[in-house]
This record gives structure tokens, C-alpha cells and sequence, in this order.
């Protein structure tokens, strides 16, 4: 049986009062949502609540699923709406609060740049080493954090969650032809980032 | 197809999302044009880099039992709070409630025109709104300074 159908079936069951139907689909995509938000926020203790908000808004309004779309479609819709949301609020919270550090004299933007949290290949040593002492991951999550919004959602729907660029298509509304653009741009960036220090 | 449109379609070309007569197109152009295969190279190797196991660290059973309870006590959680109206429904909190909405009903008729009685006319109010009549007409406000007294004023109405 198809995964698509497994979903259906649950979802049915979840509708009819089934709470075991629900844990099974809460077990089958709990990684996968909780993933998607830490690529997304970056803050695993968020990620997991947002993941976990995500369960809950699916079992409150799942009488409002009609099949139309896939259920993976549908969930990662109202993970991407959560995630946005959370960004929104961050941004105001970071806007309208006073800045200690800037007071202070330090260059928070300037910090948060890509090209200034690549370590320069020629002070750092050999790339190797940086692999091995997991300095490559932080600077392949800053690479990743530095993307644009539109692109960063993107590249994770693609690279991490494979889907299919249609079904992304379904998820943020966008034009299939929009999202390969977005892909193109996204993998650029993060290949520049990663220049120096490839394998 | 041009070199720079091959490059622009590198990375749907990894992901294999193109369509086949063009995954054709571009391998065989990989195959002959140097540049190229050395940028798809370059490429597939980024993207390699940027594998889940590298960013998506395995969490333990635990984690994910805890995640599974977690969900089920916010579900819980929400269940039992409910919506802030329905606590006022409880029996021993329902009569201070209807209290203070009378209460707070009471007090809004009486600061609204609701509440107010109607003032009374004293007929000598209503002789001197007449007399101000007067004052609305156009040419005897030109003419006021030839106005010495007050009976001019009354000889001009009569």
C-alpha cells in the first residue's frame, strides 16, 4: 500500500475518534516535521515546539482535510506557515528591542554576514581539519541560515525532504519554473559559501 | 543548448527534475564540454556535503517518546483550558459572572443617552431662542452698527 493511502486511512480513523491512529501518524512524520523546523529556525528546542505545534493544529483541524492534496503537502503547509510566523515574531521582537551590543559598538549585521562567518582557508589550517572538528557543519548552518527566505524553504523542501518540485509547487504556491529558479540561486550561494573547503 | 543554460540547469538536473529529453540534452553535452562537467562536478559536490546525516544529527528513542508525550500533553493541556468563556459556565463562577455583566451593563445604559432624561423647556428659554432668530438674519447683522437700541431691533421684526 501506498504511503499516500496509509495517510488517508489514518486520517479517516483520526476523524472516527481513533487516538492510536493518530500516534501512528504523529511516529510517522514526527522526525521529518521536527527536522524541517530545525533546518528552518535553527533553534532545536524551537524546532521542537513548532514541530509539536504543527501535530496539534493537524488533530484539531483534521475534519477540515479533504484529500484534495496530499496529507504530506497539507502538513508541511502548516509547518512552512508556522516557521514563517515564528520568523515574523522574531524579527519584530529583534526590531522593537534595544540593542545592548550595538550600544556597545558591535556590528551585529555585519557579524551575522555570510562571507564574515566563512574562516579564511590560509589562518584556519587544513580544510580537513576543519571537517573532522565540526567546523564545516557550523559553517554549512550559516550557510544555510544566510539564504533567503523564499530560497532557504525551497532548498530544504528539495534537498532534505526530497520532495518533488511539483509538490513543492503545492505546498508554497509557487510556479514550478519559479522554484527551479529559486534552486539554482539557492545552490549557488551555498556552493560559494563552501568553496574553500570542499571535500 | 548554450553553456549558461546548461549551468542554470544543473541543480534540477541533480535532482532529476527535468524532463527526459533534456536530462539527455545535458548529459551528452556534460560529456563533451569540459566547463561544464566541471561545474555540475563542483556542484554535485556541495550538494553531497549538505547531507542529512551531516545536519541531521540521530536523535536517541528517547527524544522521540518524549516528543510523542510532549504533543499528547499540549493536546491535553489545550483540551482542558478550552475557550476562556467556557470557564465562566462553571456553576460556582456562573452567578459572579452574570453579577458583573449586569453590573457592567448598568453602567454603560447609564453614561449613554439611554440612561439620561430629557431636559425640561422653560417657556422663557424658548422666547429668548425665538428673539436669537433674529440674529440669523443676514442683512440685519450687515446693518448692526445703525442699530442703536435694542428697539430698532423690535420695530425691524415687527
Amino acid at each position: 500500500m501506498e504511503s499516500k493511502d496509509v495517510d488517508l486511512q489514518l486520517i479517516e480513523r483520526i476523524k472516527n475518534g481513533d487516538q492510536a491512529a493518530f500516534g501512528l501518524l504523529l511516529g510517522k512524520y514526527q522526525k521529518r516535521a521536527y527536522y524541517f523546523c530545525l533546518h528552518l529556525v535553527s533553534q532545536p528546542e524551537d524546532a521542537k515546539d513548532l514541530a509539536q505545534e504543527g501535530f496539534i493544529r493537524v488533530f484539531k483541524n483534521i475534519h477540515t482535510f479533504r484529500g484534495i492534496a496530499s496529507f504530506q503537502t497539507w502538513f508541511y503547509q502548516i509547518l512552512l506557515n508556522l516557521c514563517r510566523s515564528y520568523h515574523r515574531h522574531h524579527y519584530l521582537v529583534n526590531r522593537f528591542t534595544f540593542n545592548f551590543s550595538q550600544v556597545a559598538g558591535e556590528d551585529e549585521d555585519q557579524e551575522r554576514t555570510l562571507e564574515n562567518s566563512i574562516p579564511d582557508p590560509s589562518s584556519e589550517g587544513d580544510p580537513q581539519r576543519l571537517i573532522d572538528n565540526g567546523d564545516l557543519k557550523r559553517l554549512m548552518d550559516k550557510a544555510l541560515a544566510a539564504l533567503p527566505r523564499q530560497q532557504k524553504e525551497i532548498f530544504i523542501l528539495k534537498h532534505f525532504e526530497e520532495l518533488k518540485i511539483g509538490e513543492i509547487s503545492g505546498i508554497t504556491g509557487l510556479a514550478e519554473g519559479t522554484i527551479k529558479t529559486h534552486l539554482f540561486r539557492a545552490v549557488q550561494k551555498l556552493q560559494a559559501a563552501l568553496k574553500e573547503f570542499k571535500v | 543548448m548554450e553553456c549558461k543554460k546548461i549551468q542554470q540547469s544543473l541543480a534540477s538536473y541533480y535532482y532529476r527534475e527535468l524532463d527526459i529529453p533534456v536530462m539527455s540534452e545535458i548529459a551528452r553535452h556534460l560529456e563533451t564540454c569540459p566547463m561544464c562537467r566541471t561545474a555540475y562536478i563542483e556542484k554535485r559536490k556541495t550538494l553531497i556535503l549538505f547531507s542529512k546525516e551531516e545536519l541531521e544529527q540521530e536523535k536517541s528513542s528517547a527524544f522521540w517518546q518524549d516528543f510523542q508525550y510532549q504533543v499528547y500533553q499540549k493536546l491535553e493541556a489545550e483540551k482542558t483550558a478550552g475557550a476562556w468563556w467556557r470557564s465562566l459556565l462553571i456553576p460556582r463562577r456562573l452567578v459572579p459572572a452574570l453579577a458583573g455583566a449586569i453590573a457592567l451593563l448598568f453602567i454603560i445604559i447609564s453614561s449613554t443617552r439611554l440612561g439620561r432624561r430629557e431636559p425640561e423647556i422653560i417657556p422663557a428659554d424658548l422666547q429668548i431662542v425665538q428673539e436669537l432668530e433674529l440674529m440669523e438674519n443676514y442683512e440685519l447683522i450687515q446693518d448692526l452698527d445703525l442699530l442703536e437700541n435694542f428697539s430698532e431691533a423690535e420695530q425691524l421684526k415687527g
